[in-house]
């Protein structure tokens, strides 16, 4: 379903509807420096490197502009927050943001990062 | 990726064209990009709403001149992607756009897009494109763009995409002709072989991943939209600091709520008003005109009457549409659905069933009609279930009635059983859906993704229109089926007919005092009271004919079956006629207590009935019946028209059924519990 030429794009499992915890720890193990969405500072913006949901919500999510590779705004934080993507404000439960992970752009601190 | 070129221009095909099938242009595009507007703008008045077959997917179909030709145009659900629909979104979608083999193909398609924010636009027309249908792409609200400080070049665009692109702003009408235009042209060059289907372009849909879709989005507004140096974020931003605030926001929006509630309550009283009186003067134009008989009285008493009681709730449903359609068209309602999301979730529901559930307590026919927003099926089943539990204003006159035989003299009490009443409707009702949550329905709600659009002016004309819609749905779906119900149970209540013989001995006597009395006071010039006394016998004699009824027989046939609850024959009688509508009961009751129906208006229904007794001389409207009964109407599916609108939006009379049987059930119930409950407390 995706080409190789991203180095990001092999990693779109097809997990359980919520997050997989162990998935998700394993991917940002593999990937340094990737953060949850949640996690972005206020006002920072991040490129989306995975998404860990079922097919039908990464569907849905595409729609919005919540896709791989598409660099997003935090714009208020809390549940449901609130992201703005390519020039749309979009709310989002927290519950999916969790399971969004993002690369910092330059300048954001990646120090929200959860612990290893 | 390659797009789909436009069909060759081939004016051969014009000759031989032969068009017995009337052409049909659809309009897609993302919600809040104008979509609505721009339909208005090309049909103008002469649309009609319609589900599309086997689907509650709601389309509006207008008709629109090309060349002298009448087109049909639909209105297509505002879309995000053509990948992210549901299984009932898919089936309309691949119906309207020809990709299932027993629909034909549109002529053509509009494809709408918002010109401020094209790269996820063209997310969608990536999808639409490759459908290979003639596209012509509506490039809407250049205006703001222009504002924003973007420049799009409109001819570039258009070579990028390969099909024609026309500048427009729906608003204002700017474009539209140029819009027309461009229509007639590819209308005009339409191939007569059957379009190639576009099943196997479909089967493609899914294979281009979505981030090269957005990789080609951003390339293509890279060549042919010129950036401002600086982004400009509009007031929207600083208003939504205050109305997505976790406190602020939802004591803003439920403030909000009460100023639309006041508004419907205060606006709606006149046309109802109006509403009554026409239909009063209906009846005794009617009276008048057809002799007295059983067609005289099917006619005014049942026909009249019944479609009546139900018209009388049209101004409060239109007036909740008209309103709630404003604040949607302000982009206010996303915020609202924002805001009580994290609540809402509690119960296993979205924020977006809020606002339905608000307006349930006005009337649960709109209410129900408001779940479309809701965009999981099971969430909106479930709150489709649960909505006619929230007290609507047909409850009313009854917990006036009760409540005013329970506490005529402390008001403080009265008004206490009213918030018991309203609360026990909104705990049942968020209880049930946390049941149906963990059985028929499992899951938990959708989680929440919704664009904030920018605020901007609604349209009245959008609103209005919104409004005529759904006062037409609910008189067509709702009026039906009541006109049917009335006449049904006219006949039971009127037939069959009381002959001289049927009247019990005493009360024939009774009737026969009376009459003689009033002769009597007739002759000695006291004609006020000699109408009265007149009316007392017609009253007795109501009273007789609607014991003698079938209906009348019913309820002493259910009585064994309410006795639990401590009703009696007769309010079984009253429960039974209130099928068509809960206030009925009222003047039910008023003749079978020997008032007339007159009787229900006054203070004198409720002395009568706290005087009333049973055969062995024990009060009937003891504390525990009262309760009971007041209980009974709070969470029984009284309302026949809310069960065809939801039939009509569940999609299915299956769920309008589950409906009506688990609240039935479940007033049966909590009304015995509360009967025994009390009698048992009374007695101890």
């Amino acid at each position: 379903m995706f080409t190789m030429g991203n180095r990001w794009a092999p990693i779109v499992p097809i997990p359980p509807p919520d997050c997989n915890p162990f998935l998700m720890s394993s991917a940002t193990l593999e990937s340094p420096g990737l953060v949850p969405l949640a996690g972005l500072g206020k006002r920072a913006r991040g490129t989306i490197r995975l998404l860990e949901m079922a097919g039908d919500e990464l569907n849905r999510l595409a729609g919005f502009g919540i896709c791989m590779g598409r660099t997003v705004e935090l714009i208020k934080r809390g549940d449901p927050l609130i992201l703005r993507v390519y020039g749309t404000r979009i709310g989002l439960s927290a519950r999916l943001a969790q399971c969004i992970h993002v690369e910092p752009a330059d300048g954001a601190s990646p120090d929200a990062a959860e612990p290893r | 990726m390659t797009l789909a070129p436009a069909p060759p221009d081939t004016p051969a095909h014009e000759a031989t064209r032969t068009a017995p099938r009337r052409q049909t242009i659809a309009l897609v595009g993302n919600p809040n990009a104008g979509k609505t507007t721009l339909f208005n703008a090309l049909t103008g008045l002469r649309a009609k709403t319609a589900n599309f077959p086997g689907t509650t997917i709601e389309l509006r179909v207008g008709a629109l001149r090309l060349a002298g030709e009448s087109v049909r145009l639909i209105d297509m659900p505002g879309l995000y992607s053509l990948s992210a629909a549901s299984s009932e979104e898919r089936a309309a979608l691949d119906g309207l756009l020809g990709l299932a083999p027993e629909h034909p193909a549109p002529t053509a398609l509009i494809l709408l897009l918002d010109s401020t924010n094209l790269e996820r636009n063209l997310f969608l027309a990536s999808q639409v494109l490759e459908l290979g249908l003639p596209t012509v792409i509506a490039l809407n609200m250049v205006d703001l763009a222009q504002r924003l400080g973007l420049r799009i070049k409109v001819a570039e665009l258009s070579r990028e995409l390969g099909c024609p692109v026309v500048p427009v702003v729906a608003k204002t009408g700017r474009g539209v002709d140029e819009l027309r235009a461009e229509l007639e042209r590819v209308i005009a060059r339409r191939p007569d072989a059957p379009h190639q289907p576009a099943a196997e372009r479909a089967r493609q849909l899914d294979t281009q991943s979505q981030h090269q879709r957005y990789d080609w989005a951003e390339r293509v507004v890279g060549r042919c939209v010129v950036h401002p140096d600086r982004q400009i974020h509009g007031r929207s931003e600083a208003i939504d600091r205050v109305l997505t605030h976790p406190v602020v926001g939802v004591v803003a929006f439920l403030a909000l709520m009460l100023g639309v509630f006041y508004l419907i309550f205060s606006l709606a009283s006149i046309p109802m008003d109006l509403i009554d009186g026409v239909f009063g003067w209906l009846g005794d134009v009617a009276a008048g005109l057809i002799p007295a008989g059983p067609l005289q009285s099917l006619i005014v008493d049942g026909m009249i009457a019944g479609v009546g009681g139900v018209v009388i709730f049209l101004p409060q449903i239109c007036i909740l549409f008209f309103l709630i359609a404003l604040l949607e068209d302000t982009g206010y309602l996303a915020r609202a659905a924002f805001v009580m999301d994290r609540l809402m979730r509690r119960v296993g529901l979205p924020g977006k069933a809020f606002v339905p559930m608000l307006s349930a307590h006005a009337c649960a026919v709109p209410a129900i009609m408001a779940t479309k927003v809701i965009d999981d099926r099971r969430d909106r089943l479930v709150t489709i279930l649960v909505l006619p539990l929230m007290t609507c204003s047909a409850r009313l006159p009854v917990y006036a009635m009760v409540t005013g035989l329970l506490f005529p003299t402390q008001p403080l009490l009265g008004a206490a059983a009213f918030t018991g009443a309203y609360s026990l409707g909104i705990l049942a009702a968020i209880s049930m859906a946390l049941i149906f949550k963990r059985t028929i329905l499992p899951g938990q709600a959708r989680p929440l993704v919704l664009e904030l659009p920018s605020y901007k002016m609604p349209s009245l004309k959008t609103a209005f229109f919104v409004m005529l819609d759904r006062g037409i749905i609910f008189l067509k779906k709702a009026g039906t089926v009541i006109l049917a119900l009335s006449i049904v149970l006219w006949w039971l209540a009127n037939f069959p007919e009381m002959q001289p013989g049927d009247v019990p001995a005493g009360t024939a006597a009774q009737v026969a005092a009376l009459e003689a009395q009033a002769a009597a006071l007739e002759t000695a010039g006291q004609a006020e009271q000699a109408a009265l006394a007149a009316d007392q016998a017609a009253d007795l004699i109501s009273q007789q004919q609607l014991a003698h009824s079938f209906l009348g027989r019913l309820g002493h046939l259910i009585e064994p079956a309410v006795l639990p609850m401590g009703f009696d024959w007769q309010l079984g009688v009253g429960v039974l006629a209130s099928f068509a509508a809960r206030e009925v009961v009222v003047s039910t009751l008023s003749i079978l207590y020997g008032l007339g129906e007159e009787g229900a208006e006054g203070a004198a229904l409720v002395d009568q009935m706290r005087a009333a007794t049973r055969p062995d001389g024990s009060l009937v409207f003891t504390l525990p019946v009262c309760f009971s009964l007041l209980v009974f109407y709070v969470l029984a599916m009284q309302c026949f028209a809310t069960t065809a609108i939801a039939a009509r939006e569940a999609g299915g009379w299956r769920w309008a059924l589950l409906q009506l049987g688990y609240m039935t059930v479940l007033a049966y119930g909590a009304a015995t519990l509360t009967y025994q409950g009390l009698t048992w407390l009374g007695a101890a």
